[in-house]
């Protein structure tokens, strides 16, 4: 796995947490009249950028906009964000523990088997 | 952590709204003294901490996610106060006429937002224990198995 991969992760990690922050913030406002949900996007950012290259990779930044998913008397929908808050949480898990068994065969390559 | 700290503000909130619902639930046989402006329903306004309009200026950056920080109380609405009569002239707190005022408390109406507000603090728990979940993660970067 080369550095590109390793930055393409830590890139998404980012824009995970910054996505739980998002959701944690409309599962807050629940009970704000009129409040419009915010939706984070970063997935298809970074996959443009990878194809570009490193530098592209780094510049990458989340996008936040207002989200078009509600009730039809523009209420949040509770169900739906709290899905996002536990998908968000396990991607985030997923990508840690890649992490780790990459840092791991990096350690044995530099000790040797011992 | 600052996802976690968002859902702290909101339990607070959502808190005192039930806080707020109990107050009225228990105040709804309180009868308001003669001449005088009893009991009303009260409600609690809150909203977020930040400037929504700040967020909407097109792409928004690190900073812009880190300017999120919650809701907060924003105050109480005493509500208009109106008066259920009863007629009862044996009761010390009759007036002239007879009638004893009570406050006017809708009753379907707390028990529903009692609904929604304790929904909500169940909601962000879970958002909290993700967030903490996410958390507890980043730590074991680069532990050893």
């Amino acid at each position: 796995m080369d550095l590109g991969t390793t930055l393409l992760m830590i890139k998404a990690l980012d824009g995970l947490a910054a996505r739980a922050v998002v959701t944690a913030e409309n599962i807050a406002n629940s009970g704000t009249p009129n409040y419009h949900s915010l939706k984070l996007t970063f997935e298809d950012a970074l996959k443009d950028a990878a194809a570009k290259g490193g530098d592209a990779v780094k510049k990458v930044m989340p996008h936040v906009e207002p989200s078009i998913v509600g009730t039809a008397n523009g209420e949040l929908r509770l169900d739906l964000e709290l899905a996002t808050a536990s998908t968000t949480a396990l991607r985030y898990a997923a990508l840690i523990e890649v992490l780790n068994r990459q840092t791991q065969l990096n350690a044995l390559a530099i000790t040797g088997n011992s | 952590m600052q996802a976690m700290e968002i859902s702290r503000t909101a339990l607070d909130v959502e808190w005192r709204r039930l806080e707020l619902i109990a107050q009225n639930l228990a105040n709804a046989n309180t009868a308001n003294p003669p001449n005088s402006i009893g009991y009303s329903a009260q409600n609690l306004i809150s909203g977020s901490r930040t400037d929504f309009a700040s967020l909407l200026d097109g792409d928004i950056s690190e900073s812009g996610i880190e300017s999120l920080s919650g809701v907060r109380v924003y105050g109480i609405d005493a509500g208009a106060s109106s008066a259920r009569l009863v007629h009862a002239p044996g009761d010390p707190q009759a007036n002239a006429d007879g009638y004893v005022s009570y406050p006017n408390i809708d009753m379907a109406a707390q028990m529903t937002s009692m609904i929604r507000a304790s929904r909500a603090y169940e909601a962000n728990m879970v958002a909290m224990n993700a967030a903490r979940q996410m958390y507890s993660k980043a730590l074991e970067l680069g532990r050893r198995s």
